[in-house]
């Protein structure tokens, strides 16, 4: 079991790793879906099932996959032009081997599947959806308020400036605007 | 729940309702000084709301948050503080290019984090609090984000913000892996148990240290400090430095003493080491510098270092002694940053030195005051600060702490130097440059801080009764 | 109650004088006029009536609560000692503020406003009977100080304001801490948290720590008395400070450093102090001849009178620390001779500097043409100064040298040298300036009738204290001797006599 975790373990390191330093941000998007998925692995070797799930159904599936599409909506009128840069063999090559490397970690680990090696216990959803409603129930109400504060932070953010009419602000405008939105 | 319970939360749902109707008003008008009177009402509903639950206290909700005569004195603090920093806010932000009606939505999402972290017993309740506090402090910091430093502030903030995080959850894990137990009372019965393993709680503790000294801009955690107070606009850079470091101290306090940290030599070490290079570079950069808010940041920076103290006296007089101390940092705060606001115009923040010269020949009153806080903050008699620095000198030395107590006392005479830079430029001779009027809130926040200085600073026997009777953790 | 009321009168005074600053130059100097003359007529009736207050510990004492939860208390209490000092003050104080009046143009109110603050900070420290009060006061007259000698100085002022503070308050800082380590060792040993002086006296700790701590209170009263290697500040302060801040700093400020030792010192530890002695009187002597050198050597008149006060305090710290009877009333005749002759002589620069805008000895020469009255007074307190017989220091130094002698022959003969370089100084000042050849011709007026006032009451105190020092020493004698007590009370538990 030690040997799946430190596979899964590098991948999610190597992938961050990437995922941080890529210069396209499409790319590092694609080495963070990974990164997520192995610690999704990881969450299921620790027996949290419904977390690994969740890891993948909302980071990877939801996020991950909301955040490409804003980027790509972003730049909409030249699709054609950005799938053949994007997609060269160069870029979706090394995400697409981590992921198979992960893919082929969670297989072996599924296939010699011994629920008595997984450590500690096993928690299933119920036990999760019970103490979120009754123990932790303020702390999903909070997590809520949190939310909150990060929308409203991001609208204020990143809306775009309104338009100056005079020539010259124009151009100065423009280069303030270039705010970052990254408030979630 | 039961109703005692929400009778107990009352406060904390009157700080979380506000903002949610706010934003409905938005939904149908925004207005700016609607939104403005609702900030004021609220708070104030919240701080009499206070009085009204006294008798329901102490009351456990589940075991995230303990409702306790502490908590309730912080959050007092904290609501008081939110109030002036409000009533300063209004005109610092009416001539602002954006919409501004959000910044009084997230100013009190983030109240509500820090009300949450000063009734934390649990380790969830305290990283749900910190972040809360966080993420509507990287909106409020970069709030003007037209500005030159709004932005650069912002991404700093969020980023180092986040990365101590990380720390901060790593190591309540590694605490959680040794003790088992999410809940601050559990940990120290978990101690005496077997299998308990002193390395990964010390680990655990120095990471969690890591994330809770981010916040208070210990050093070396400092780092975002300077940029952050210059970059932010003025009202926010007063709210990092009093209510968030307030509650967040609160919050080190009583985990600090739930843990009976002060008992374990390695904890000792990691807060005299803390609390050491805090005091030292603190005081040290803020000599050379020309920013009056990068000053005022290294001397938060040296400030939160004599808090530190209190943590290792190992008995209530600690906790009266941390109490007075942010009572009277956080009313000095207001008054130095309270002044920075009032004279900053529409364009640029009044945060150059030359800014400052000959003020008291043209605002004597506001020069007063401003001078007050430096002298607080220098801990100069007749000025809380003294009484509160007197408190910790006083007793660190009976716990016999004496490297701390000494070191305490070589920086007031090296942050005195940097403090009577500021005053003697407030009193050269003037210059020709303009200054905005002060409004009527400026002045009533103004007068509050004046007189809370000095009657702290001359008659602070009331005040340190009340702390002796809310202080019990 | 009546203490109390002397601290208040000249805080509200101050006050006032700032308030009404605003619209007037004449209304504050009135106020802070009366503020003080109320406070020295208070001080005049109670010195005049001092037997009917009976013979007990204090002529008065006064102790309400102030902070009980760390066991402070406002007491205060006047004992001969105080008293004599707290009329120095209001005297000064006074003529501080009739000098003043055509000096200070700019800023009046404020001014005043620092000027009774000072003086109210200055009188706390006299009276207050409890050590954490003590240092309020002895904190609370710096920042007035401060921004007396920041905004009203001559060219260098911010530098010399910045040296004044830092130099003060870093060695306050000190002696506080000695006052903590007191309280809570008086605390463990009774059981009774208590800053109050009387209750912490006899306290009773080992050798090494209480050397300690008497080093913690040293250190504050070394700096204002100033002790050579420690006056590093004094120079820079007077010459910058305006006139008034001058004589203030030199008649007052300083005399608080003496008041410590006498008060706090000596009778909190008595042990240290006889084991510190032969070191203290070294220094007292050091303080003397270095100081006296110095002062000869300066060219800048308000330097050279800066300096001569570190060689005569230097008197005072030789008599401190010879521990009889004689020497202390010397050390208190010092004090207050000191503070006139030197406080006079600051004034006489502040008039020559306000006719000739400069204090370069060199510029001068010769005036006494021009103005004799002047002259005659320069001569009378250059004289003063270098202790001529009949005039107040010459008293003050000879019970000095005479008290040392019993203690310390060497030490004595050593301060003896002093005078002939006190001769020395002071005669080259009536030289350069009023003798001589006229360096300059300057146009001036002789000294006006407010000025001679000034001048006539500082020449009658002086002869009058050089003639009948008697009141003064009766006055001081109660005080002197309770001091002495807790040394001989040493002397006889080590039934050893360490006093010659």
């Amino acid at each position: 079991m030690n040997t799946i975790f430190y596979i899964a373990a590098l991948v999610a390191l190597v992938s961050t790793a990437l995922a941080i330093s890529g210069r396209n941000a499409i790319h590092a998007l694609l080495f963070l879906i990974v990164s997520l998925l192995s610690i999704s692995v990881i969450f299921f070797i620790l027996g949290a099932p419904f977390i690994a799930a969740l890891e993948v159904i909302v980071y990877a599936g939801a996020i991950m996959v909301l955040f490409i599409f804003v980027i790509m909506m972003l730049n909409v009128g030249l699709e054609k032009e950005m799938e053949n840069k994007w997609l060269r063999p160069g870029m979706w090559i090394l995400p697409s081997i981590l992921a198979f490397i992960l893919l082929i970690d969670f297989l072996s680990m599924l296939r010699s599947m011994n629920y008595r090696e997984i450590r500690g216990q096993i928690i299933l959803p119920k036990q999760v959806g019970i103490s979120l409603f009754t123990t932790y129930l303020l702390g999903v109400e909070i997590s809520a308020m949190l939310l909150l504060a990060g929308i409203v932070g991001a609208y204020h953010l990143g809306r775009q400036k309104k338009k100056v009419i005079h020539r010259f602000l124009e151009k100065i405008e423009e280069t303030h605007a270039e705010a970052p939105d990254t408030n979630l | 729940m039961s109703p005692s319970d929400f009778l107990c939360l009352t406060p904390v749902m009157i700080i979380a309702g506000a903002p949610i109707l706010m934003m409905l008003t938005i939904a149908f008008t925004r207005n700016y000084k609607v939104i403005y009177g609702f900030s004021l009402t609220a708070f104030s509903i919240a701080f009499l709301s206070l009085f009204f639950i006294l008798p329901a206290i102490p009351c456990r909700i589940s075991t995230l948050f303990i409702f306790d005569q502490y908590s309730i004195l912080f959050s007092g603090i904290i609501i008081l503080a939110s109030l002036l920093i409000t009533l300063l806010s209004y005109d610092y932000l009416l001539y602002q290019e954006s919409e501004k009606e959000e910044y009084f939505i997230i100013l009190f999402i983030a109240s509500l984090g820090s009300l949450l972290l000063v009734a934390a017993s649990n380790f969830v309740t305290l990283f749900l609090g910190l972040e809360m506090l966080s993420i509507s402090l990287y909106v409020l910091i970069a709030y003007r984000r037209s500005r030159d430093h709004s932005i650069e502030a912002g991404v700093k903030y969020l980023i180092l913000a986040s990365v101590s995080s990380a720390f901060l959850l790593f190591g309540m894990g590694l605490i959680y892996l040794d003790t088992g137990s999410l809940e601050f009372d559990k940990i120290v019965p978990a101690l005496s148990s077997a299998d308990h393993s002193a390395t990964l709680l010390f680990t655990g503790f120095g990471m969690m240290m890591v994330g809770i000294g981010f916040k208070l801009a210990l050093v070396p955690f400092h780092m975002w400090t300077p940029d952050v107070y210059q970059g932010a606009p003025v009202p926010v850079t007063t709210y990092i430095a009093t209510v968030s470091k307030g509650a967040v101290m609160a919050l080190l306090l009583r985990f600090f003493f739930a843990i009976r940290g002060f008992q374990n030599p390695g904890f000792i070490l990691i807060i005299t080491i803390l609390a050491i290079l805090s005091m030292f570079v603190g005081n040290l950069l803020a000599l050379r510098q020309q920013n009056i808010k990068r000053i005022l940041a290294y001397s938060s920076i040296a400030n939160m270092g004599y808090l530190l103290v209190t943590l290792l006296i190992g008995n209530e007089t600690g906790i009266h002694a941390a109490i007075f101390y942010i009572v009277s940092y956080i009313i000095t705060s207001l008054g130095a940053f309270g002044v920075i606001t009032l004279l900053s115009d529409r364009q640029n923040d009044a945060d150059k030195l030359e800014n400052y010269k000959g003020l008291f020949w043209k605002r004597p009153w506001v020069a007063i005051v401003f001078t007050l806080s430096l002298l607080s903050l220098a801990g100069i008699p007749l000025t809380t600060g003294f009484i509160a620095k007197f408190y910790i000198v006083f007793t660190g030395i009976n716990s016999g702490l004496w490297l701390l107590v000494i070191s305490l006392i070589i920086n007031s005479v090296i942050g005195l130097y940097y403090y009577l830079r500021v005053i003697t430029a407030l009193f050269s001779p003037a210059n020709e440059e303009k200054l905005p009027p002060v409004s009527l809130a400026g002045h009533l926040v103004l007068g509050i801080v004046a007189v809370g200085i000095v009657w702290l600073g001359v008659n602070p026997e009331g005040f340190l009764s009340l702390i002796a009777h809310f202080s019990v953790l | 109650m009546i203490l109390l009321d002397l601290i208040l009168i000249l805080l509200t005074g101050g006050l006032l004088a700032w308030i009404t600053g605003k619209w007037s130059s004449i209304l504050p100097r009135i106020i802070s006029f009366i503020a003080i003359a109320i406070d020295l007529l208070l001080t005049l009736s109670i010195f005049l009536k001092q037997e009917g207050f009976g013979h007990t510990a204090w002529l008065i004492n006064y102790r309400t609560n102030w902070i009980p939860s760390f066991g402070i208390s406002l007491h205060l209490a006047l004992d001969g000692l105080s008293l004599l000092l707290l009329l120095l003050t209001f005297f000064l104080g006074l003529l501080s503020v009739l000098i003043s009046w055509k000096e200070i143009r700019e800023r009046v109110g404020f001014f005043h406003f620092n000027i009774l603050w000072i003086l109210a900070g200055i009188a706390g420290v006299f009276l207050s009977m409890d050590l954490f009060l003590f240092y309020f006061f002895w904190e609370l007259m710096l920042v007035p100080m401060y921004f007396l000698i920041g905004i009203w100085g001559h060219e260098n002022r911010t530098y010399a304001s910045y040296k004044f503070f830092l130099y003060t308050q870093a060695s306050g800082l000190l002696m506080f801490l000695s006052i903590l380590a007191l309280y809570f060792i008086h605390g463990r040993n009774t059981g009774i948290f208590t800053f109050d002086y009387q209750e912490l006296l006899g306290t009773s700790m080992s050798a090494p720590i209480a050397f300690l701590l008497m080093l913690g209170f040293l250190a504050a009263f070394l700096v204002k008395l100033p002790i050579v290697p420690l006056h590093n500040w004094l120079p820079d302060a007077h010459t910058e400070a305006p006139t008034a801040g001058s004589v203030i700093l030199a008649g007052l400020m300083l005399k608080t450093g003496a008041y410590g030792l006498l008060r706090f010192v000596i009778p909190l530890f008595p042990e240290a102090s006889v084991r510190f002695a032969p070191a203290g009187m070294i220094l007292g002597v050091i303080g003397i001849l270095y100081g006296a050198k110095l002062a000869f050597a300066q060219t800048d008149l308000k330097r050279l009178v800066a300096y001569t006060s570190v060689s005569h305090m230097g008197f005072v710290m030789l008599g401190v620390f010879a521990f009889n009877t004689i020497a202390y009333q010397g050390v208190v005749m010092q004090i207050i001779a000191h503070a006139i002759s030197t406080g006079a002589l600051f004034i006489l620069v502040g008039q020559l500097q306000e006719r000739i805008h400069t204090r370069d000895l060199n510029l001068m020469g010769g005036l006494w043409k021009q103005t004799p009255v002047m002259g005659a007074m320069g001569l009378i307190f250059a004289m003063a100064s270098l202790g001529l017989p009949g005039l107040a220091n010459f008293v003050a130094e000879f019970l000095i040298l005479t008290g040392t002698f019993r203690a310390n022959i060497l030490m004595t003969c050593l301060a003896s040298i002093g005078l002939v370089a006190a001769t020395i100084y002071s005669l080259r000042i009536v030289q350069k300036v009023f003798l001589g050849k006229e360096a300059t011709v300057w146009k001036m007026k002789d000294l006006s009738i407010r000025e001679k006032i000034v001048c006539g009451s500082l020449v009658i105190v002086v002869f009058w204290l050089g003639l009948f020092p008697q009141p003064v020493i009766n006055t001081a004698k109660p005080s002197v001797i309770k001091t002495l007590n807790s040394i001989e009370q040493v002397s006889i538990n080590q039934n050893t006599n360490p006093i010659p």
